[in-house]
């Protein structure tokens, strides 16, 4: 549930900090932009490799 | 055929002058309403919503809802979770440890049982004892795991007061800290919902 780790982790950082998120769970390729689109952090980059989705998001301000 | 019409000088010099005062008169009103959408205060941006039914008691259905409510919470929606009937087994601190999930008239079972065999005393409980290896192999939280995980992140889970009288559920068997309370106070919260699920 890459979301919900995701939330609990962003919600530590400062605004305009940079998260990088590691995921095993395909399903992250369609709810990371989601997350982006439904909370206003910045989606700067997704990547795959060797199974692995990686993904940076920048806080909102 | 067309026929041209041949006006006075003056008659078209009059036609102009309504046409280029028409025209000024719409164009001013234009730009004064676009100042006026500008100026005005923007509603506020709302909060998405997510209003969720839980009406089932088995260990497959008792994830649907909460795995729904903390994505939407995760999302920053605002989410409640309303269970009723069966669903109130999921929220109930003795019960929710042992939900099972039954193998008959359920031909959707990863290893499919006949529906007879489904019967057989023992079955149900076998088949519950094989959903839980597989959520753990898929490090799915537990049931228990996933409410903390929704209640964490704000979803508001209220039990059904209804149900309760109903079932004779006392208060003291409910999670302790959820709200409780009816089916009005609840539309109350859906009505202005976004997105409204019956599970």
């Amino acid at each position: 549930m890459p979301v919900i780790r995701l939330r609990e982790a962003i919600d530590k950082i400062g605004a305009g900090q940079v998260i990088k998120v590691l995921a095993t769970d395909p399903a992250s390729l369609h709810d990371m932009p989601a997350f982006a689109r439904n909370t206003g952090h910045e989606l700067i980059e997704s990547a795959t490799a060797d199974g692995v989705f990686e993904y940076l998001f920048r806080k909102a301000p | 055929m067309t026929t041209e019409i041949q006006l006075s000088p003056e008659v078209e010099a009059r036609i102009n002058a309504a046409v280029s005062a028409r025209f000024a008169e719409l164009i001013e009103a234009q730009m004064k309403a676009q100042a006026e959408a500008k100026a005005a205060p923007r509603p506020e941006k709302r909060r998405r919503r997510l209003a969720i039914v839980a009406s089932k008691g088995t260990l497959d259905m008792a994830y649907p809802p909460l795995i729904l409510a903390s994505a939407g919470a995760a999302l920053g929606w605002e989410v409640a979770i309303f269970f009723t009937f069966y669903g109130l087994d999921v929220i109930n601190a003795k019960r929710n440890k042992h939900l099972q999930v039954a193998p008959l008239g359920n031909p959707a079972m990863p290893v499919p049982v006949p529906n007879l065999v489904g019967a057989i005393p023992g079955m149900t409980a076998m088949a519950t004892k094989m959903m839980k290896s597989w959520m753990k192999k898929a490090n799915m939280p537990t049931v228990e795991e996933m409410i903390s995980i929704c209640r964490q992140s704000g979803v508001q889970l209220i039990a059904c007061s209804t149900t309760m009288g109903v079932m004779s559920v006392d208060k003291g068997d409910i999670l302790p800290g959820l709200d409780i309370s009816g089916a009005a106070a609840f539309l109350d919260f859906a009505a202005e919902a976004d997105v409204s699920l019956f599970i």
